[in-house]
């Protein structure tokens, strides 16, 4: 059964189509890649399965229950809907607005009507599991983007969600925080619904199994990450990949870049002559 | 042409300002973490205690006892291993500065009996203008060196709880500990466009073009902080907020609190006796 | 603005906390009452933006600098009650956190510069954006105007505030317990700096960031226009901002805001100019004012202008009209009156601008 039912869902902000008509599904236990340029409308798309954003005209169904001002007043579903659904925003900065990492972690079990006891212990298991001990105590603004990003994470986490929406849960991290947040995700699986919106082509192959690309704000192809990143064509027209141009030793050459490694034919386009060659050096 | 200062002077002094404020938070983190005698008490007995001093000291008409009040502070600077260095700097001067600029022509303007006449000028000053400045001035250094106290030996967190303690409603303690955790992230966005700015900048900032570089940073600060409120507000609601506030108090009264408790009330005994 | 701890007795400052309170309280019940999460979030960012707004010196023609308290925006972005929330908040953590205002002077720091500064921002600017629509240029001026009018009535205030220390509270022998000038030389000395300064820059923070905000997210403002009327469409290319009107009126301001200060020493002690050339009333005023002998040669501006002014306050005024500390009061309300009566004029000025113009239009 579909978790996610997303039915020519359109989102407008002021001038801007974000989402136009958009129509695709997600199933329980899947995991899902959502790919696009800046501005493609996967953010939009993100908040509307989270049910921050409406969509306008069309529906968005959750577990069967379409999601809109509404059904999200009646306090049951809305309290049921935000346990099984967490959401790590792109900017870490926005979603750590307590005053210590645990304040940040309390928060969420503490709207949930937990009892103190328990959320003092899970806050001590998580922090455990994804490292953060140290920084039990510690302020917002005195961690590292790396941190700010676990901690993120690890707040959602807390309230154990069945469903994890991503929005660019790599950008701006240095290689190492970039794999440990990986591995995170990775080890996070487990029969969990996981929606990651990304640009970041590299990380498609460990994080889904499914992608659906983005473009202006309609779905322009859906499949495996292998047969996506494999069409070039579609890669390049959605502007997930740029004509790169680059050195190798004294050679200038072009080629797509592919934000993810890769090997490709060098055939110099041109040459820079070296010091060593130009006249009057010899 | 001396006028560069003037007309460099507006960003620089901004940025200082600015720079003087992480520093002052940078510099209470580190004191509010030494093993000190007040960095171990409850921050609801210093929050207390810190009141009562300070209302001691200026509710007094009795200046030995806001010298009292004074020299008890010195003592807990001492125990808190907190710097005089920094005290003097921090505090001291400022105020003297300040308070002293403001005090100083009360000598001449308070009417009263005239003890001296300044050389000169011929200004009368007066007994009772002595007085009047210096009472002043006592009162505001021990005041503020009574709220620096707390200020560097309480970890702004501890602070923010105990406020919960005196009654405050949690949507206020909520909102105030947003508003601290948001500015430390406006100031370094603030910081870090003055420094591009300045830096930039070769020649003179005729008055207008700095007016409209003022108006131009403030006007993205302010989509920013809006844009940020925006976005805060989601990922709360993401994560189960409907409006209703609900935060964890966590805090033990331990021995020494007890006795410190009970040593404050003490003291505000005293001073209402005294007074 | 922020008075220190030391400058204001105890009695004053719980005087100040206890004016303060019911504003917070009904401002604490309005909010849990609409319950509109997204205010958390929003007054609190914007409360640090008013922290930042202090910080910042703001350039003034003439190469000084200003600092601006930022309730101008606040308050036409969030509405009286909530701006009051923001800036109490605001002034809590510089009091708390960097020890910059007094802690036992809080409340009154928060009574003129939250309470009044919100209340005389919004007073102002509805009266004079009126029913304008959201992208209007009145509602700039309108801004600009609330800001520099409610910094300088909270100035005001905390002038009265110092003012009345010496006089309340002293020794036997007259020396002064607290703050330790009276009302005749606290309140020059503050609205000076406030009328020119902190005024303008707020004056003009309030301004700009207004019409900044009528660029880019034009809705913001219909929190505090409810009437607004949706022309918005119509009048868009208005936005481009024509300072013009607002620096005149500015400068009519200023020329005026002097003479309603000595109409306020003025009507301080409700002596006609007459009566400082006698000397047995010189006497009296001298012991009134805390034995300051007042000038024995009065400027002749003074004697023209005070002629002007005591024209509605006779001397057949019943005795307690000349109690000191009743002319306090009534002087700062002399003075707050006039500065509405000025914003009436305004509005309708230019409302009536905007009519002609549009008239001119079709």
């Amino acid at each position: 059964m579909n978790l996610f039912d997303i039915q020519c869902a359109s989102y407008r902000y002021r001038e801007v189509q974000a989402l136009d008509s958009v129509t695709f599904s997600i199933k329980r236990g899947e995991r899902v890649a959502i790919l696009g340029a800046n501005g493609s409308g996967k953010s939009t798309i993100l908040r509307l399965l989270d049910g921050l954003y409406f969509a306008q005209s069309g529906s968005v169904c959750f577990d069967g229950r379409v999601l809109n001002e509404e059904s999200l007043r009646d306090e049951e579903f809305s309290f049921e809907f935000r346990r099984r659904v967490g959401f790590v925003f792109q900017n870490p900065d926005v979603q750590l607005f307590s005053p210590t990492v645990f304040d940040e972690l309390a928060f969420g079990p503490l709207q949930m009507h937990w009892p103190k006891s328990k959320i003092i212990e899970a806050i001590d298991s998580m922090l455990d599991r994804m490292n953060l001990l140290h920084l039990k105590h510690r302020v917002p603004h005195r961690l590292s983007g790396g941190e700010k990003k676990r901690v993120a994470l690890a707040s959602v986490l807390m309230l154990d969600p069945e469903v994890l929406l991503l929005d660019e849960p790599t950008s701006s991290l240095d290689p190492k925080s970039q794999s440990q947040m990986i591995e995170f995700l990775q080890e996070f699986q487990g029969g969990k619904t996981v929606v990651t919106a990304t640009h970041d082509l590299e990380i498609v192959g460990d994080i889904a199994e499914r992608c659906i690309v983005f473009e202006d704000g309609r779905v322009a192809q859906t499949g495996t990450p292998s047969r996506i990143l494999g069409d070039e064509l579609l890669l390049r027209r959605t502007s997930l990949i740029h004509e790169h141009r680059h050195m190798h030793g004294f050679g200038v050459h072009k080629h797509p870049h592919l934000h993810k490694f890769h090997t490709h034919p060098h055939e110099p386009i041109g040459r820079i002559k070296p010091l060593s060659e130009s006249p009057g050096s010899s | 042409m001396f006028r560069r200062k003037s007309s460099f002077g507006f960003l620089e002094k901004t940025i200082a300002n600015l720079g003087e404020i992480l520093n002052h938070a940078d510099q209470a983190t580190l004191t509010s973490g030494e093993k000190g005698m007040l960095q171990q008490l409850d921050p609801r007995v210093k929050v207390g205690g810190a009141l009562v001093l300070i209302v001691g000291a200026v509710s007094t008409s009795d200046l030995w006892v806001t010298g009292a009040v004074f020299l008890f502070s010195i003592l807990m600077i001492a125990l808190s291993r907190l710097s005089f260095r920094l005290y003097l700097e921090r505090t001291w001067l400022g105020v003297l500065f300040f308070t002293g600029l403001i005090a100083l022509p009360a000598i001449f303007t308070t009417p009263g009996v005239t003890i001296f006449h300044l050389p000169l000028l011929h200004w009368p000053i007066s007994s009772q203008g002595v007085q009047s400045a210096w009472r002043l001035l006592a009162r505001a250094e021990t005041a503020a060196t009574v709220a620096m106290l707390l200020i560097l030996t309480t970890p702004w967190t501890h602070l923010l709880k105990s406020l919960r303690f005196f009654r405050l409603p949690v949507i206020i303690v909520t909102i105030l500990s947003m508003t601290h955790r948001y500015l430390f992230l406006l100031l370094h966005l603030t910081q870090n466009f003055l420094d591009a700015r300045s830096s930039r900048k070769v020649g003179r900032w005729s008055p207008s073009q700095q007016r409209e570089l003022t108006a131009s940073i403030l006007a993205v600060l302010l989509s920013r902080s809006l844009q940020l409120s925006e976005e805060v507000y989601l990922a709360m609601q993401s994560r189960g907020f409907t409006g209703e506030i609900h935060i964890l108090d966590e805090f033990c009264f331990r021995k020494r609190d007890w006795l410190s408790m009970m040593i404050l009330t003490t003291i505000a005994v005293l001073l209402i006796m005294l007074r | 603005m922020h008075i220190p701890d030391g400058y204001l007795s105890p009695a004053t400052c719980a005087a100040m906390f206890a004016g303060a309170m019911p504003f917070w309280y009904v401002a604490i019940q309005r909010l849990k009452k609409v319950l509109n999460a997204r205010l958390v979030p929003r007054i609190a960012l914007l409360s640090a933006l008013s922290f930042v707004i202090m910080m910042f010196n703001i350039p003034l023609p003439g190469g000084t600098t200003g600092h601006a308290v930022g309730m101008g925006i606040l308050t036409v972005l969030l509405g009286p009650w909530a701006s009051m929330l923001a800036i109490s908040i605001a002034l809590a953590i510089q009091a708390l956190f960097f020890g910059d205002g007094g802690i036992t002077c809080f409340g009154a720091n928060c009574f003129n510069m939250a309470v009044v500064g919100s209340f005389v921002a919004y007073g102002v600017y509805r009266l004079i954006s009126g029913n304008a629509s959201l992208a209007s240029p009145r509602r700039i001026v309108a801004a600009a105007l609330g800001g520099y009018i409610a910094i300088n009535v909270a100035a005001l205030f905390a002038s009265i505030e110092f003012g009345l220390q010496p006089m309340l509270f002293h020794t036997s022998d007259g020396a002064a317990l607290y703050a330790p000038y009276p009302l005749s030389i606290s309140i020059p000395a503050m609205m000076i700096g406030h009328l020119t300064f902190a005024g303008l820059a707020e004056l003009v923070i309030s301004g700009s960031l207004v019409a900044y905000v009528q660029k880019t997210d034009m809705d913001l403002l219909r929190v505090t226009a409810p009437s607004a009327a949706d022309r918005d469409h119509e009048v868009i290319e208005g936005a481009a901002v024509n300072l013009q009107p607002l620096w005149l009126l500015l400068a009519v301001l200023m020329v005026l805001s002097p003479l309603g200060l000595l109409a306020a020493g003025n009507a301080w002690g409700e002596w006609s100019s007459e009566d400082f050339k006698n000397p047995e009333v010189r006497k009296q005023i001298a012991a009134a004012s805390h034995n300051v002998a007042p000038p024995e040669n009065i400027p002749s501006t003074f004697e023209k202008l005070s002629q002007v002014w005591t024209a509605p306050m006779p001397d057949y005024a019943p005795a307690f009209v000349r109690s000191p500390r009743l002319g306090y009061i009534l002087s700062s309300i002399f003075g707050s009156g006039l500065i509405l009566l000025f914003c009436f004029f305004v509005s309708w000025l230019t409302g009536f601008g905007l009519r002609m113009r549009r008239r001119g239009t079709a």
